[in-house]
């Protein structure tokens, strides 16, 4: 009880802080969170009100093993995008936790004697408890050694898109490429989110990740080009002419194991080195330390593998069609956003032979978003 | 007589289909636009004036002749191709015309996955 008590206090000094930033230590992130928190509320009080005027829409939807991200057409004509995520974190039941986690409109569920945070609040949480977050994927798919996997993936997902007005109305989720050996453990994934879609009451279809980001960024090539979507838990390829896809694969790399290699060869917290990842990491520039170095090392290896991989399956496939013109590659995912990525992808690809000509590489518009907006597109 | 493309069902849809400008079926040298198509098939469009001038009659009489058929996918506006074989799932008909084809078609590689790791 005393333990209750004394978590009780932790929380509520979390919440009175970040009321009240500047006495707050970790005012940086904890302000970033709850930005993210009143971001998400007003573009649902946006989509309330969009639902209201009786507009259908389609959705398109990113399930990605870091975020979930939504994507759809608001009354105003305008993308209106959502994410989440895709994480919880578990701490024990009791009456005033849950009563402080309503009074912060926490997303939260009750599990077996415990109280699950999810989304960008279980984030707050991990860092509070010094803990490491729950995952309901791995490696672009369900996590089979998870036993609330599936329960918590709903949760979350919930937590952005609501039921349909309309039985029937259109929603596409994005999923990977299966990878040799694991196909049947992607005819699950597809299955159980299809079901769950369905269930909600949606008309729901997948649409592989690769060419989603194709369909978000190359409507004016007429969809030709290849696109790259690298993930937390893996690396989607596709090369599509006219929006057909002609290669797709998957290769198991991608942030998390990033975050992992360099978390075991530096000694230092996953979660920590998450934050320097996606806060301050600049490729362009010389690692100042360690923790930079050894990011650098495995951006570079992720790169290395990619546009292997982009030689060895291109090379071998008697599918690929007589092009005139060179194409584009377009790079989207998290792990993309770092300053300096797309210079080392772009040194990186020229060591290796392709057989079509490359016009230029560029980054998605909005790299967190392609693949849910690609998914938009697919929706329609 | 117009064929309503948004609500014909070409198959048990799992792909959405795109209207790309400039897409063409070319199938024996010669042209035909392409009303839309997704990532397993195309609805040609036959009463378009580019396939009576490729001779709809022509194609009908041919592509339902054969089980399989090779032809191309081109972007007419770079003049790349992807060949492909395809077969005929749906002959759509108007007073005992011919108006529309729906086709469905493979990669040369039987495999879509490529490379998987």
């Amino acid at each position: 009880m005393d333990e209750t008590k004394k978590d009780n206090n932790i929380m509520q000094r979390l919440f009175n802080a970040h009321k009240n930033p500047e006495v707050n230590s970790e005012g940086q992130a904890e302000e970033s969170v709850v930005r993210n928190v009143e971001n998400a509320s007003n573009s649902e009080d946006h989509l309330n009100k969009e639902t209201a005027g009786g507009t259908t829409n389609t959705i398109g939807i990113d399930i990605g093993t870091s975020r979930i991200v939504s994507c759809k057409i608001g009354t105003d004509r305008k993308e209106v995008s959502q994410s989440e995520l895709n994480a919880f974190f578990s701490i024990p039941l009791s009456p005033m936790t849950r009563e402080i986690l309503e009074r912060n409109g926490m997303h939260y569920t009750e599990l077996k004697n415990q109280l699950v945070v999810f989304g960008y609040d279980a984030q707050r949480f991990a860092n509070m408890f010094n803990g490491e977050l729950l995952h309901p994927m791995q490696e672009g798919l369900l996590k089979a050694d998870e036993p609330n996997a599936t329960h918590m993936i709903k949760e979350i997902i919930t937590s952005l898109i609501k039921k349909p007005r309309e039985l029937g109305q259109k929603l596409c989720f994005s999923i990977p490429s299966p990878r040799a050996g694991m196909e049947s453990d992607l005819v699950f994934h597809e299955a159980i989110l299809k079901k769950f879609f369905v269930g909600l009451g949606y008309n729901a279809f997948s649409v592989n990740e690769g060419l989603a980001v194709i369909l978000s960024e190359l409507a004016s090539e007429n969809y030709t080009g290849i696109g790259i979507s690298i993930g937390a838990g893996m690396c989607n390829v596709c090369f599509s002419f006219l929006s057909v896809p002609v290669i797709t694969y998957g290769l198991p790399c991608g942030g998390d194991l990033i975050d992992l290699s360099v978390s075991r060869v530096i000694n230092e917290s996953i979660t920590r080195v998450r934050v320097i990842k996606e806060e301050s990491l600049d490729l362009s520039r010389a690692p100042k330390n360690n923790l930079e170095q050894a990011l650098h090392i495995y951006y570079d290896d992720m790169l290395s593998k990619i546009v292997n991989s982009l030689a060895n399956t291109f090379s071998k496939s008697s599918n690929l069609p007589k092009l005139s013109q060179p194409i584009p590659l377009v790079l989207a995912g998290g792990p993309c956003i770092p300053n300096g990525f797309k210079t080392k992808f772009d040194k990186m690809l020229r060591y290796v032979e392709l057989p079509l000509e490359i016009s230029e590489t560029r980054m998605a518009a909005d790299p967190l978003r392609a693949t849910a907006r690609g998914a938009l597109v697919y929706s329609k | 007589m117009n064929v309503d493309y948004d609500t014909f069902p070409i198959e048990k849809r799992r792909h959405t289909r795109f209207t790309i400008s400039g897409s063409a079926f070319e199938f024996e040298d010669k042209l035909y636009e392409i009303a839309n198509l997704s990532a397993r098939g195309i609805l040609l469009d036959l009463q378009s004036r580019a396939v009576a001038a490729g001779g709809a009659s022509e194609i009908v009489a041919k592509v339902l002749d054969k089980n399989k058929f090779d032809f191309n996918l081109v972007d007419t506006s770079s003049r790349s191709k992807l060949p492909l074989k395809g077969r005929v799932v749906r002959v759509i008909k108007e007073n005992e015309r011919v108006v529309a084809l729906a086709l469905q078609f493979s990669l040369l590689e039987n495999s879509q996955q490529e490379g998987t790791y």
